[in-house]
């Protein structure tokens, strides 16, 4: 069930009636977990027990950690953590890398007349996404960062939860546990917050993202009969595409959330707009890099074990962070094209501390960087990777396409970034967010800046006047009528 | 942010009567805000989308007659109709071919001046032939509506010659539709049109798509399209079930164990439902076949060459027909990275005929009309 289809909003319709009913927390709680439980048999029943399976395994490994740790046996406390890890891999492994493996495999022993057969595996839908998700939690009951749910249904409703259990972003059991002793159910505020987000989701997904990828799919999809000029548009257009697509599912994830009555972490902050590719990591899934960083790269050694350990640790990060996306060496590529960067960004600082670039010149630098990265991430074969490089490099004769809607859509998401750029200098100028320009230009269009615990700020329509009914009227009609018809699915559920 | 200090009345208010202007107020808010909204966005899809349909007595639903549509979805186009919902733009006092065929005829995406009979029919007219061109394009219409439907055309428009432009589904999975006219075996086993499509019905859809309001018509096209694109999605509980191939309806009197598979077109009828489409103009008639292009990395572009097409043309050549077919002009084309199909606002290749296609099209149909008029068929 995609959030950008008619059925999840009559969905949400439901789960938020339920849960305005006068009930105790508990009964609301179980509506959530049936819900969640629904929501992703609505992809696939059959995958609704391994869901199951892997919530009892980390959680009874972490309640046997804690009671480990009171019994004072660190050698069970480990094996328990362990246990845990290697679970989540296995199965991890198992469904999204096996046959991948099998075709290394069965490259490897090509030359001996052996081939393995390869079987037929269904990829569980938000698998990469559950998996890193409870044994972050396991991790940290194990680091006593946390204390382990007292219960099972609280640890069901935290791996379960339906707006960020397909595709994030990856929530800490450290922030959602403590949310949940708050009755969940709509208000007015809730609304209003969770709901204008959401709609900006489904504006990103269903208008700016969907209309973008019908140019840009076939160019990726035959890159040899488009010319020099189509190839960049859609190498552009790409860049613009899984960045609407994704933070529009971030964006209804967190909205669905706010609407219940729980936060989930942002996951974007104008990633395009950084002035290196350290920021560009800081502020793109940021939920993904975080998690890397606290479950990856610090144990490996982190910046802890001088230089080069450093950049090695940085660049295997980025590599298995590749992988994660996928099973292809396409994503491996650009995993190690990241890694690469981000340690030579890093040797630079250290070794050239004042000969940075001017802050223009880094950001244009960076996103040219990181669209770049964006062809073996989409292109489906490494051939098809060089194809498009090829193009952009050398002017090709070959089908001149230019789509006005790509302009018209970069135009859209360029303003946009502009009044978020107004912002962050209002917010360095220690500007509070009511005064600044940016709340004034927000104003004209009825909506307004709001703290956020997270980002330190966020938008929402505001609410109760005529400007802000106007501008909602506005908004609803335009994404009704100027929707992409069919829903189809976000890039990153495939992860 | 919220923290409820706004709740906290003063004692003694009354919280019912207070409630009630609030709402009363809220309400008045909304609509002064809401009210101007629909006002502009009336205004901006003017630009954009105007159309509207109407059922016709004992026919199916065609444009309102004395309107104009514009459809910028795809492409940008006017179209200006005339009195049975023709396209305007033929000479009323010369003579009449009717040009029958579904949405690559209707050609919402571009001008009037530009459609393929338009150019066909300046074409002739340069080379002094004079004919009026009379297109009756409708979308979703296949070879079953031309036939059923042959009457009509010919009472309301008396033409001494008919063009009817197909592709290879008007001849295949586009007969059969049980929702649409349709061909079906009659209890001799004779290929028959069945006229079974709900027609004429006033009901609700056709009261909103004829609203005097823009707004109120594309929001409700709207509607009608979601709904349709929500009936096509995956079945839930089974992702596997979704990547099922789509089978086609089964052609008339096809055996069971014999169902077709996806593109598979080879059992449909075809020759003898053009055998019922000569029989219904009485052998007065062009028929256009639109191909489609395969453009492949590194190769030449080819014409996608099914059994339909394959059929089509070995029935045109045993019969004599009069056939048209733009495959070697369409081909030049992509030889050069054009495509007859797409708009810049939709797909490269993809879609309905651009106006490139369209003028292609018309200079190989005002080409066989005047080798008709030369042999003094009409």
């Amino acid at each position: 069930m995609l959030f950008s289809s008619p059925r999840y909003f009559v969905f949400i319709l439901v789960v938020l009636v339920l849960l305005g009913l006068p009930a105790a927390l508990r009964t609301k709680k179980n509506v959530l977990v049936v819900a969640s439980s629904l929501f992703y048999a609505a992809w696939d029943w059959r995958y609704l027990g391994l869901l199951a399976l892997i919530s009892i395994i980390d959680y009874v490994a972490a309640d046997k950690i804690h009671k480990c740790d009171e019994a004072r046996d660190q050698r069970a406390r480990k094996a328990w953590v362990v246990f845990s890890i290697v679970s989540n891999l296995a199965v991890l492994g198992y469904f999204k890398y096996f046959n991948f493996f099998l075709l290394n495999l069965n490259g490897l022993l090509g030359p001996l007349a052996m081939q393995i057969p390869y079987k037929e595996i269904l990829l569980p839908a938000g698998i990469s996404f559950y998996t890193f998700k409870s044994m972050s939690y396991t991790i940290d009951v194990y680091r006593k960062h946390i204390k382990p749910c007292a219960n099972y249904l609280d640890y069901a409703m935290f791996i379960t939860f339906f707006p960020e259990l397909i595709a994030g972003p990856i929530v800490r059991a450290s922030v959602f546990l403590p949310q949940m002793e708050r009755v969940p159910g709509p208000s007015r505020e809730r609304l209003r917050v969770g709901l204008g987000l959401f709609l900006m989701g489904l504006f990103k997904k269903r208008v700016l993202a969907d209309h973008v990828a019908a140019f840009v799919d076939p160019v990726f999809n035959n890159p040899g009969l488009y010319g020099s000029a189509s190839t960049w548009m859609a190498v552009i257009g790409y860049a613009l595409q899984i960045y609407c697509d994704f933070s529009g599912y971030s964006d209804m994830a967190v909205g669905s959330a706010k609407m219940i009555g729980y936060e989930l972490p942002e996951n974007f902050l104008m990633p395009y707009l950084s002035p290196n590719i350290t920021v560009f990591w800081r502020r793109w899934h940021m939920t993904l890099s975080s998690w890397l960083r606290d479950y990856l790269y610090i144990p490996l050694g982190g910046n802890r074990r001088g230089y080069v350990r450093t950049y090695v640790n940085l660049f295997l990060t980025m590599l298995l962070g590749g992988l994660w996306h996928g099973a292809s060496w396409n994503f491996v590529l650009w995993g190690a094209l990241h890694g690469t960067a981000l340690a030579g960004h890093k040797l630079w600082m250290e070794r050239f501390p004042k000969l940075s670039m001017p802050p223009f010149l880094g950001g244009a630098l960076t996103f040219l960087f990181v669209i770049l990265c964006w062809i073996p991430f989409r292109a489906p074969t490494f051939a098809a990777s060089l194809t498009v490089l090829h193009r952009l490099v050398v002017p090709v004769e070959g089908v001149r396409f230019l789509s006005p809607i790509v302009l018209v859509c970069t135009a859209l998401v360029a303003a946009a970034h502009f009044v978020g750029w107004l912002v962050m200098k209002d917010l360095r100028a220690r500007k509070p967010l009511a005064g600044g320009l940016a709340s004034r230009v927000l104003a004209v269009f009825g909506l307004r800046l709001e703290q956020s615990a997270v980002t330190g700020w966020s938008v929402s329509p505001s609410a109760g006047t005529v400007t802000g009914y106007f501008f909602l009227t506005l908004a609803v009609v335009g994404i009704f009528w100027t929707a992409v018809l069919e829903s189809s699915a976000f890039i990153y559920f495939q992860f | 942010m919220y923290n409820g200090a706004n709740d906290q009345r003063a004692p003694g208010t009354n919280v019912v009567q207070a409630t009630k202007n609030g709402l009363f107020r809220q309400a008045l808010r909304f609509l002064a805000g809401a009210v101007p909204a629909v006002l502009v966005l009336e205004l901006v899809i003017r630009q954009f989308w105007v159309h509207q349909r109407v059922s016709e007595p004992d026919y199916v639903k065609i444009p309102t007659p004395n309107t104009e549509s514009v459809w910028c979805l795809e492409g940008c186009g006017h179209t200006h109709r005339l009195a049975h919902g023709e396209r305007a733009g033929y000479p009323a006092d010369a003579p009449k071919v009717i040009v029958l065929g579904d949405s690559f005829t209707e050609a919402l995406e571009v001008d009037d001046d530009e459609t393929y009979l338009h150019v066909a029919q300046e074409k002739l007219k340069a080379e002094g032939v004079s004919l009026g061109l009379v297109g009756l394009g409708l979308a979703g219409r296949s070879a079953a509506d031309y036939v059923g439907f042959a009457e009509r055309h010919k009472r309301l428009f008396k033409p001494v010659w008919t063009v009817v432009t197909i592709r290879d589904d008007d001849l295949a999975e586009d007969t059969v539709r049980p929702e649409k006219t349709s061909f079906r075996r009659d209890a001799a086993g004779k290929l028959a049109v069945s006229f079974d499509e709900e027609r004429s019905v006033a009901g609700l859809r056709d009261a909103l798509w004829n609203a005097p309001s823009i707004f109120v018509r594309y929001t409700a096209y709207r509607a009608h399209k979601f709904a349709e694109a929500a009936e096509a999605e995956p079945p839930m509980f089974f992702a596997a079930a979704g990547d099922a191939p789509k089978v086609p309806p089964p052609p008339p009197g096809v055996a069971p164990g014999r169902e077709p598979q996806t593109g598979d077109y080879g059992i449909y009828p075809v020759e003898e439902e053009l055998d019922l489409l000569r029989a219904a103009y009485g052998d007065r008639l062009t028929v256009v076949s639109i191909p489609y292009i395969d453009f492949r990395e590194g190769g030449e572009p080819t014409i996608n060459d099914g059994p339909v097409r394959q059929r089509f043309l070995a029935y045109c050549k045993k019969t004599g027909m009069s056939c048209v077919e733009p495959a070697e002009a369409f081909l030049r084309m992509a030889r050069t990275f054009r495509s007859p199909f797409g708009f810049p606002n939709t797909r490269f290749n993809y879609g309905h005929m651009n106006s490139e296609g369209h003028a292609v099209v018309g200079e190989e149909l005002a080409r066989e009309l005047a080798r008709l008029k030369a042999n003094a068929v009409f």
